[in-house]
């Protein structure tokens, strides 16, 4: 865990300063390079991250089933804690299928929960179904962006971040199927999202 | 001097177009800075670094060259993700944005996506809001004139006017401040980066949390400057928006960090 | 999309931020959930009326599905004669268009922002039952719509309102209106329904300067407006505009009070309202002669009326009748009915205490040097007349029995000029005999230019059966010198 950490902190020391060099390029074909994807797709994002084991991966891969998302950090007390009870409702509710279903946290504090935090948090956690769960860390334009997109508003003041708690549901081609503006007992409209989600693509 | 040169020149290696575009002529230098933002409820100021701001916004003229030179961002093509139905929908063709007055006016209708996308393809970025902010507290003969009652009114009755069927005059025709910097009062909103970073829901007198107070009611006693209205607006009109969202008067310029 | 827009966010340092944000979490999640769940209603598109119009009674006997679209439009409209202002309006009327649902009714609001709008903007309906009152779900960017549900719970008449920040500026350039939720039985029938509402307009020029007026926030928080009018202008509801009813008759007024900051004393002089619904609720209190209306609040008001006449609507805070605009009147035609009229007289008196003084600004009235014609001076004046003279004069120039003498066919106008151009001049006090009655009150000095003078009476001379004839600038100014001698 450790040397993650320290090639995180490189990767950043060496992407930040520079800005928008490095950057430049990948935005403006964005929408040649992902053909397959709807229009309003959020995997026409081009964005890369970087996931808890270190693996560098792009939206788009999430593609091919129902995927929970949310924004929070690993260093939150409150509402972060409130949504992950949320998405273990979600598992809870749907543990047949869970399987099926990605569920991927991004961090909107990327500078301090490098892929090593965020693996050590997963363990911490004790997440159900290990293996579908994502937690992610980008560059912060980055997750600007994905915020934009999920019209999720964040700023930090301090150590801390103000930020709204939207849960996101995206369908398999990565359109948002449902919002849910907060956590708390709207997750049930949540689930039956996703069990529509499930059922459309063939159950059993 | 010799360093901004040859730092200039590495950036211009590194980054294919405009080797002249940060000149000054094309961009101001805003000094570092403190001020007290408009959600400091503990009055703190916050801290702005030093950048470089586009004197001018950013023309339909600049507009029609970079999708030009950017397929995916004409109008028949652009991803419903980056921008909606408004897009550029005041232009004629994708290629075509009809009379002459809107190649000189700053373009509008254009969303936070792709004004971000146009920037990068200079080389640039957009502002941070604190640093808009930072730069939009000067008038013409002063940095800082928040101070001023007059100087807020003014802001004010430009906000209190609809923009009209004719939209935006030319860029430019709304003066220049203390920094050099055209526009920044009197002819459009303005796209900042993180313009989702302070939200009110809208509702903004049931807001509970330190940021959330600012929006009135009970809100106002909480925010730095209580008569600051011009500041509640914008705050305001930034709040309101998505970021796929086009609108008749909002456009934007571009900055860059100093090396 | 609409759900999205009810971000919340907190901020995690203060545990009680915390749970209040929580409780704050669980109110917002319930809300948009439960209108969402009923059953198919009979769907109907809402007829949205301006004011002073209401829209019919609702004859349905069940709940429907409403759809209301209200479209937020800033435009430039006048405030008085010659003075124009940037209203914000639901629907492009101050106050905004008049709603009317039943109780019972799930109401779909859509609120659309006009592409060519400066600001964002959402709606609060008083008659919702959940956070906001709608603010959150319906906060819309210029070229933008936001749809949310709500079930109207209560019956009652409601104000609705802008409530983007700044909320006092929004709500001080003309945001806001009625919603009525009838009652499930409906309210008792009657024969004219009007819609009227009370507010304040702030502008940087004194009453009457006239131009284009920006806002004036200093006198806003310092709650000094400069105009205080029924309908959103001065005298719209006065003249050719002024709301009308036959003998026996019973009218209902729809009467809201947008405020932003007054609270209106709203009477009719010359008639007491057999029953309010006080602050707009279901109690009627009966036989009230003043009703008190808060901003952001109103009441429904029933009279009938038995006496032909005009009966003037006036905020009973007079000055801002008088001086500020606040004065609409009701047109009541038929047969007068003798036994009843001699006793309403009385409240008449009360207009001599508040009449005072009418003035243009101290500052210099913007002159007009072009050099008018007969007819330029007639349609000037007109313009003068309406925004000085009409308050005690009336639109006919009728005045008002034993209180203000008339102009029209007026012999004490008649018989001299220099006296009448001396008496707009300088004012008038003691006892004058128009038309074989005695009148004995005030007439204000009134701060007019002499070419104003000269328009103003040059208008009234060529009205209402008077004489005819021009009064020149020339001759006022004759007059004003040998007043100074």
């Amino acid at each position: 865990m450790k040397p993650y950490f320290l090639i995180a902190l490189c990767f950043l020391a060496l992407v930040s300063p520079t800005g928008a060099a490095d950057e430049k390029a990948p935005e403006s074909g964005a929408a040649e390079k992902a053909p397959g994807f709807p229009s309003d797709s959020l995997y026409q994002l081009e964005s890369s991250w970087l996931t808890q084991d270190g693996k560098e991966i792009r939206l788009g891969s999430l593609a091919g089933s129902p995927v929970v998302i949310a924004l929070v950090y690993t260093s939150c007390k409150a509402s972060c804690p409130l949504i992950l009870g949320d998405f273990r409702k979600i598992h809870k509710n749907l543990s047949e299928n869970a399987s099926r279903i990605s569920f991927v946290l991004v961090s909107m504090d990327p500078d301090r929960d490098t892929p090593g935090r965020l693996k050590e948090f997963e363990k911490g956690q004790k997440f159900p179904a290990p293996g579908r769960w994502v937690l992610l860390n980008g560059k912060e334009e980055s997750v600007r962006e994905l915020a934009a997109a999920l019209n999720v508003s964040y700023r930090k003041t301090g150590k801390e971040f103000a930020h709204s708690n939207v849960i996101t549901v995206l369908d398999p081609t990565g359109k948002i199927a449902h919002q849910q503006p907060q956590p708390g007992s709207s997750v049930q409209k949540t689930i039956e999202t996703i069990q529509g989600l499930l059922g459309g693509e063939g159950k059993p | 001097m010799t360093r901004w040169i040859v730092l200039g020149f590495l950036a211009a290696l590194a980054l294919g177009p405009a080797p002249s575009v940060w000149a000054e002529e094309e961009m101001a230098k805003i000094p570092g800075g403190k001020f007290v933002p408009l959600y400091g409820t503990n009055k703190k100021p916050v801290k702005v670094k030093a950048f470089w701001l586009d004197r001018r916004l950013v023309s339909g003229g600049d507009f029609l060259k970079f999708v030009e030179e950017n397929p995916s961002w004409r109008c028949s093509a652009v991803k419903r993700l980056f921008a909606d139905e408004g897009y550029l929908q005041k232009w004629r063709g994708d290629l075509e944005p009809g009379e002459a007055d809107i190649l000189a006016a700053p373009v509008v209708q254009v969303s936070w996506f792709s004004a971000r996308a146009y920037c990068r393809s200079k080389g640039k970025r957009l502002p941070h809001t604190e640093e808009w902010e930072l730069a939009a507290l000067a008038d013409e003969t002063r940095p800082d004139a928040s101070a001023d009652p007059a100087f807020g009114r003014k802001i004010l009755e430009w906000y209190s006017r609809p923009t009209g069927d004719k939209g935006p005059g030319p860029v430019g025709s709304a003066g220049k401040n203390f920094y050099g910097v055209y526009d920044l009062h009197g002819l459009v909103w303005e796209w900042t980066e993180d313009f989702n970073s302070i939200f009110m829901t809208g509702e903004s007198r049931a807001d509970r949390s330190p940021d959330e107070k600012l929006f009135c009611g009970a809100g106002a006693a909480g925010t730095a400057d209580p008569l600051n209205y011009a500041g509640y607006m914008r705050y305001a009109f930034r709040s309101s928006l998505k970021a796929t969202h086009t609108v008749a008067n909002l456009g934007f310029r571009c900055a860059r960090d100093l090396p | 999309m609409g759900g999205l827009d009810a971000r919340s966010f907190k901020k995690r340092t203060v545990p009680g931020f915390f749970l209040a944000g929580v409780m704050a979490a669980l109110l917002l999640a319930q809300v948009p959930a439960a209108p969402a769940e009923t059953p198919a209603l009979p769907e109907e598109t809402a007829v949205l009326t301006a004011p002073p119009q209401v829209p019919p009674p609702i004859t349905r006997k069940s709940p429907a599905k409403v759809v209301v679209k209200l479209e937020v439009i800033e435009e430039q409209k006048t405030l008085a004669e010659g003075v124009q202002y940037t209203f914000w309006t639901f629907g492009g009327t101050s106050p905004g268009l008049f709603i009317r649902v039943r109780e019972g009714d799930l109401v779909e609001f859509h609120l659309s922002n006009n592409p060519q709008n400066k600001m964002p903007h959402n709606i609060d309906l008083h008659a919702v039952t959940g956070p906001g009152g709608g603010a959150a779900s319906s906060f819309t960017a210029p070229g933008h719509e936001s749809v949310f549900s709500f079930t109207a719970l209560n019956p009652g008449l409601y104000v609705y309102h802008c409530a983007t920040a700044p909320v006092g500026m929004h709500i001080a350039n003309g945001m806001y209106g009625l919603i009525l939720v009838e009652p499930a039985e409906g309210l008792p029938k009657v024969d004219r329904e009007y819609y009227v509402m009370q507010s304040e307009f702030y502008t940087k020029g004194r009453f009457g300067k006239a131009g284009l007026q920006p806002f004036d926030m200093e006198k806003a928080i310092a709650e000094h407006p400069e105009y205080v009018v029924f309908n959103g202008a001065v005298g719209a509801l006065a003249g050719d505009k002024a709301i009308q009813a036959k003998v026996g008759e019973t009218v209902r007024l729809y009467v809201g009070n947008g405020g932003p900051n007054l609270v209106s004393s709203f009477h009719v002089i010359g008639e007491i309202f057999d029953k309010v619904y006080v602050e707009g609720g279901t109690v009627a209190n009966e036989n009230v002669q003043t009703t008190l209306i808060p901003p952001g609040g109103a009441a429904v008001v029933d009279f009938k009326v038995q006496v032909p006449g005009d009966y003037v609507l006036v905020d009973h805070a007079i000055f801002r009748t008088f001086n500020k605009g606040a004065l609409g009147i009701l047109k009541v035609e038929g047969e007068p009915v003798a036994a009843v009229y001699s006793g309403k007289q009385s409240d008449l008196v009360l207009k001599p205490e508040g009449e005072a003084i009418q003035k243009l600004p101290e500052e210099k009235a913007p002159p007009v040097k072009k050099k008018l014609t007969k007819a330029g001076r007639i349609a000037e004046g007109k313009k003068i007349f309406e925004r000085i003279c009409l308050a005690c004069h009336q639109m006919n120039g009728q005045g008002v029995p034993r209180a203000f003498p008339p102009l029209a066919k007026s012999d004490f106008l008649n018989a001299d000029v220099d006296r009448a151009i001396g008496v707009v001049m300088n004012g008038l006090q003691g006892k004058i005999v128009v038309n074989g009655e005695p009148y004995e009150n005030i007439m204000p000095q009134l701060i007019l230019t002499d070419e104003e003078i000269a328009d103003v009476l040059t208008y009234v001379y060529n009205s209402w059966g008077n004489k005819g004839g021009e009064v020149t600038t020339a001759q006022v100014k004759k007059v004003r010198a040998n007043t100074k001698k």
